[in-house]
């Protein structure tokens, strides 16, 4: 459907609520409202709230179409939850939770869902502030802050895989401990929501959003930080799950791995292979031997090997089987 | 685009010609083609001197095996080619190349038409091109509609694709986890023992246009991907049940009725595969930033596939392009097309490398003839 | 959404943003004497009692209430309404459980109550929304008089101290089926009571 038709259609379902779109993928269209749908709006608010809405498909057949968007919305919103109340009840990442945003209403069929807005806007690089979902504190985004900073010409001399050199590596690392912190701390996440047996199903460095948390600090784990363990004050939250689903299957989390893998390669590809992919699976790695520790049980530890060895295999045939012709 | 596409143009010779030979499936197929020189385009199309093919066609509720459709490319391969020179005007002089399917496919009938090929090389001395079957697909629905660079569903009994291109390669974005769609609904019109001629995609195609009730059916695309082993095992089971023969009575109103329920278990069928396939490209083009879809392999001529693919992208503003029979069913044309422009770029397969391979993703040919 | 509340005479209207038309009287009581009365006037079908009754016990504060009475409108425009009335469906979306009669006596009036919350919701053009109620008061000011006349206890602010006063943690526990390790973070057991209640019946 054309973007005026599908807002027109949200217009319809949520009368009297300002909507303004964010972004419009294939299957869903985000907008983000000032209004809570059941909480009286407070005088000084400028909050945020999410709506997720999966406009009706022409080309499906009617109770076809019906079917999936009830079926996709409400296994989105019920693996929300499941992660909130799987998370132990407690919001440590490092004691195995997963951080998403809170479910607020739902409307399963129609299409709808309402989520806590997570994140910040971050400086445009005029070090404006635009509130702009372009300027999103994603991952991606917060990564290509810092990226920028590093002077133009060692950045375009740089290519791939260059190894960069001892001095020019060192003060980039040095002032950006925190990002190795950050992936360290992501790969933690990941490695519990698989050990919560659910994949992701398309994790990308935008679906990661991180949110300003000033009090947090990691909790006494013997990570490899060279300062301190902070990771300038953010806690990452995954967020968008229309793709993701329940699997105990190896070969189903090492591709969730390979994807994000994947995806950090193709929007940062100066430092994925040598360091973000790097922190990303010693974070995985943590993840795991965090919950081992915890229930003194090493199969957990058996657990990530299995899928590291299977991320290999993944790697060399790109991801699928071999065609059968 | 500044490939030089003309490197290896013969001396003397004002254009190239080249003949394709495609026998990966049950369809025996011969094609000759010519490219005049320079870059192929609305001003400069490759021609087609002839495009003659041959189906081996089974008895309804059988499928076809490897053994028996190997014997029928042999039997026709020679009659095929000798047609094809005749309807061309050619003879062996004026041919430069000779293309061949490489894979994938099923290893025996690609075996017996690269016998073929392998002979008519020592025989007339001329250079061999092995070629892989979907670049085929890809290149001959680009040349023949003209798309720029659309994101490409290939589907067709051996396979089920959706591939953009970068950097000289045809990526796969998403395809099946599991079984071709083709070869799901040729399975499925086995259950229902319909015929297989012309194909048992078409006349699943037939009923299914009559077919007015829809029956819920299990979706599976997971991601970029799908399934359908599921779907056709679910659906295998209730025509099952609905036809049990046990309980099979001869009234003239159950005739009536079954054939509603044949009609409307293949409309929901293909309502249900369709919808998945046209997710996946959906994605794909929100993935790479598309706004143009190519549809090729024999399951593209589907009219019904093609309409919903054309709703989903006019939604999009942006344009569908699909081949008739001619070109998105398995073909020689599309062999001795693609070969040819590889044999532009300077590649022949010497005699020991033209070993058939029925594994051969589209992702590992390199697409020299393309720079963008 | 609107919310008006009134701290002379304890009552609480809201509307939300979506249902315009749609307005909601709230009241707390604590002390209630005659709940076993109410509730056996309930059983009875006696028309005058068309009120929902809600036992506050299983209420954290007043969000979890709102999200259910907002969701409960949702499947109400949606014609997904599983209960007899909008009354008993306000009850009813307040729990977990798909069984009606275990929801209306979890979450509703039981014998002994001695807190309770009384909603009424009215459509402003002052036509009843569900179209089984025949009683007689037309105006949420008529509705609020006539529930004080049937409901013995003592009418306090419906704010979410009072309500928090009320919290029975444990209830919560067993009603919400929590196991053993519910968040002692208030946020965070509210967003996974929340995340319940919207998606009840799923």
């Amino acid at each position: 459907m054309s973007r005026d038709l599908i807002e027109r259609k949200a217009l319809l379902l949520l009368p009297h609520i300002p909507l303004l779109v964010v972004s419009q993928g294939a299957e869903a269209i985000i907008f983000q409202t000032s209004v809570h749908p059941y909480l009286p709006q407070l005088t000084s608010s400028d909050s945020i709230y999410i709506i997720k809405y999966r406009p009706s498909k022409p080309y499906r057949h009617p109770i076809l179409d019906k079917q999936i968007t009830k079926h996709r919305t409400l296994n989105e919103s019920k693996l929300l939850l499941k992660l909130l109340s799987l998370s132990n009840s407690n919001d440590i990442i490092n004691d195995g939770a997963v951080l998403t945003p809170s479910l607020i209403a739902t409307d399963i069929p129609n299409g709808l869902i309402w989520l806590q807005f997570v994140g910040h806007f971050l400086n445009d690089p005029d070090g404006v502030n635009q509130k702009n979902f372009n300027n999103i504190s994603s991952l991606k985004n917060y990564l290509w802050s810092i990226e920028k900073k590093i002077p133009l010409h060692i950045h375009s001399n740089l290519k791939e895989d260059d190894i960069i050199s001892q001095s020019l590596e060192k003060s980039i690392i040095s002032i950006n401990y925190k990002i190795k912190n950050l992936l360290t701390l992501i790969g933690i996440e990941i490695a519990n929501l698989h050990i919560f047996d659910i994949c992701h199903g398309d994790l990308t460095s935008s679906n990661i959003i991180l949110q300003k948390n000033s009090n947090y600090i990691l909790k006494g784990i013997n990570i490899d930080i060279e300062n301190d363990t902070d990771t300038d004050g953010y806690l990452p939250y995954l967020i968008d799950f229309g793709l993701s689903f329940q699997s105990n299957l190896i070969e189903d989390k090492a591709v969730d791995l390979y994807l994000l893998e994947k995806a950090i390669i193709s929007t940062h590809p100066l430092f994925a292979n040598n360091y973000y992919n790097v922190w990303l699976l010693n974070g995985y790695k943590t993840g795991y031997q965090l919950k081992s520790k915890k229930l003194n049980n090493k199969s957990y530890i058996n657990q990530h090997k299995t899928i590291i060895k299977r991320l290999d295999l993944v790697r060399l045939r790109g991801r699928k089987k071999s065609m059968i012709g | 685009m500044v490939v030089d596409l003309d490197q290896h143009l013969k001396p003397g010779k004002s254009s190239y010609v080249a003949i394709g030979l495609e026998g990966s499936a049950n369809k025996l197929g011969v094609g000759l083609i010519r490219h005049h020189p320079g870059q192929l385009s609305l001003s400069n199309r490759a021609e087609v001197l002839a495009n003659i093919r041959d189906t081996y066609i089974t008895p309804p509720g059988e499928g076809f095996l490897p053994r028996d459709t190997a014997r029928h490319h042999r039997n026709w391969v020679v009659r095929l080619i000798k047609q094809a020179l005749d309807e061309a005007r050619l003879g062996k002089d004026d041919i430069d190349v000779i293309c061949f399917t490489k894979g994938p496919g099923m290893g025996a009938p690609l075996q017996s038409v690269v016998i073929a090929a392998r002979t008519l090389s020592l025989l007339w001395d001329i250079p061999l091109v092995g070629v892989n079957h979907c670049i085929g697909h890809i290149e001959m629905g680009r040349e023949i509609t003209g798309a720029h660079n659309p994101v490409v569903l290939y589907v067709s009994g051996g396979n089920t694709q959706v591939i953009a291109y970068s950097k000289q390669k045809y990526r796969i974005f998403g395809e099946t986890l599991d079984i071709a769609i083709g070869n799901c609904l040729d399975r499925f019109a086995r259950t229902l023992e319909i015929s297989n001629d012309p194909s048992p995609g078409y006349n699943i195609e037939q009923l299914a246009k009559k077919g007015k009730h829809f029956v819920e059916l299990p979706y599976t695309v997971k991601g970029m991907d799908l399934s359908m082993s599921g779907i056709l095992a679910y659906i295998d089971e209730i025509a099952n049940t609905l036809f049990n023969k046990k309980n099979a009575k001869p009234l003239q109103n159950e005739e009536g009725k079954n054939k509603n329920k044949k009609n409307n278990l293949c409309f929901s069928l293909q309502e249900c595969l369709f919808s998945m396939l046209v997710e996946i490209t959906e994605r794909a083009m929100a993935h790479v930033n598309s706004n143009e879809v190519l549809i090729v392999g024999g399951v593209g001529c589907n009219e019904r596939l093609q309409e919903m693919m054309k709703i989903m992208v006019s939604d999009r503003n942006g344009s569908i392009f699909a081949t008739d029979e001619r070109f998105c069913i398995d073909n020689g044309i599309m062999i001795a097309h693609a070969g040819l422009l590889s044999y532009r770029m300077g590649d022949t397969t010497s005699l020991e490398d033209t070993v058939c391979t029925q594994q051969y993703r589209t992702d590992q040919v390199l697409v020299k003839w393309r720079d963008d | 959404m609107s919310f008006n509340l009134n701290k002379s005479d304890k009552s609480l209207i809201i509307s939300f943003k979506q249902f315009p038309d749609v307005e909601i009287l709230i009241l707390l009581f604590s002390n209630v004497r005659n709940s076993s009365e109410i509730k056996e006037n309930l059983l009875s079908s006696n028309s005058s009692y068309n009120y929902s009754f809600i036992n506050p016990k299983n209420l954290l504060n007043l969000e979890q209430l709102f999200s259910s009475i907002y969701k409960t409108l949702i499947n109400y425009k949606n014609n997904e309404v599983k209960s007899k009335t909008l009354n008993s469906e306000f009850i009813f979306q307040l729990s977990p459980n798909k069984n009606i009669f275990d929801s209306i006596k979890r979450f509703g009036i039981a014998q002994d109550l001695k807190d309770l919350i009384v909603l009424k919701a009215l459509n402003i053009e002052e036509k009843e929304i569900d179209k089984t109620d025949h009683s007689q008061p037309n105006s949420l000011q008529d509705h609020y008089k006539h529930i004080l006349e049937i409901v013995d206890g003592d009418l306090i602010e419906p704010n979410d101290e009072n309500i928090s006063k009320i919290t029975d943690l444990d209830l919560i526990r067993k009603n919400y089926k929590l196991g053993k390790e519910i968040s002692t973070d208030k946020q965070i057991l509210l967003k996974e009571l929340i995340g319940v209640i919207q998606l009840k019946g799923y």
